[in-house]
């Protein structure tokens, strides 16, 4: 499964980094940046925290899947 | 927010008279008689805020004249929906970015530092690889929780762990205990600069989570980089004195030794 977040809603609290280690960190510019494409299996707890935790609500499972 | 240096002083002072007016020392404004109580505390902390909102009274009144590069410039030409902030909400922006800027940061510092001297083999670990920093701000934010606690009103019925919390009722939410949470945090007694995940709540959860949670990071990896490459060998000398308030995890005074770089 795949994660991602919405720049224009992230603000760089870094909440998500500190949630989630293994899966997001802080870019160079202080944004948050999913560092995984697939989410493995013992993160999807952390994610599903982090994406409850974040403060402007900007990470989400990404459901659908790209035609082609 | 482009402050000119002079008045650092003058800030840190109003910060104290606001935030440490339960303590004493920051009682100087109020007839002796009466410090130490709550009547003291009350009048310590309006004088603070009088002066603090007085002081970016004036700072609007220049920056409306003439602007700058600096958040209260930037402040003063925000656009909301079509709608400017009024001088009272700029003001209460100040006051609270003042505040929550300077006091918080500062005593994770001094806290920090205490920390670390207080588990020397984990200071030594940093000492040896300072790239372990990041994690070890996160472990003295953890540690330290600057701030004791916020509050908020309950909008439902609801039971924490057996105690039943009825909608409206206000609850204060204990950082220090939360970071110390057993079911989050194995060990949670145990200083571990490289505790992964550390899940901790020194900055607040939610909507309201720490406006200055990057930058205060920042100031804080920066501040012991810095000491630790000019005086290694810092060491505190005595104890803490503490701030007298159940909101401030502060620290007053520190007596440290260290050898003066050359």
């Amino acid at each position: 499964m795949r994660v991602e977040i919405n720049p224009d809603q992230c603000e760089g609290h870094g909440r998500c980094a500190i949630t989630a280690p293994d899966v997001f960190k802080i870019d160079a510019d202080g944004w948050g940046q999913v560092i995984v494409d697939d989410v493995p299996e013992d993160q999807r707890v952390r994610v599903d925290r982090a994406i409850r935790l974040c403060p402007k609500q900007a990470i989400a499972w990404v459901t659908s899947t790209p035609a082609g | 927010m482009g402050l000119p240096q002079d008045v650092w002083p003058l800030m840190f002072e109003l910060t104290n008279s606001v935030l440490g007016a339960g303590d004493p020392e920051y009682q100087a404004e109020v007839p002796e008689e009466i410090r130490g109580s709550g009547e003291a505390e009350r009048q310590t902390s309006m004088s603070g805020e009088m002066r603090m909102l007085g002081y970016f009274a004036e700072i609007l009144a220049q920056r409306r004249k003439e602007p700058k590069d600096d958040l209260i410039s930037i402040l003063l030409e925000a656009d909301v929906d079509g709608e400017r902030l009024t001088e009272q909400d700029i003001l209460a922006f100040c006051f609270l970015i003042i505040l929550a800027g300077n006091e918080t940061t500062r005593n994770a510092i001094s806290g920090g530092l205490v920390t670390l001297c207080e588990h020397p083999e984990e200071r030594a670990r940093l000492q040896a690889d300072m790239s372990l920093i990041d994690g070890a701000v996160e472990e003295i934010l953890r540690w330290t929780s600057p701030l004791h606690h916020m509050s908020r009103v309950a909008t439902e019925d609801v039971e924490v762990r057996g105690t039943k919390i009825a909608s409206g009722d206000r609850v204060f939410m204990w950082y220090p205990s939360a970071n110390r949470d057993e079911d989050i945090f194995p060990d949670p007694y145990r200083f571990d600069i490289t505790r992964t995940p550390n899940d901790h709540l020194a900055f607040g959860i939610g909507e309201h989570f720490c406006l200055g949670a990057g930058f205060a990071r920042k100031e804080m990896r920066v501040m012991f980089e810095e000491l630790f490459r000019r005086f290694p060998d810092i060491q505190v000398a005595g104890p803490p004195e503490r701030l007298r308030s159940n909101f401030i995890n502060g620290i007053k005074h520190l007596p440290v030794t260290f050898t003066p770089a050359r």
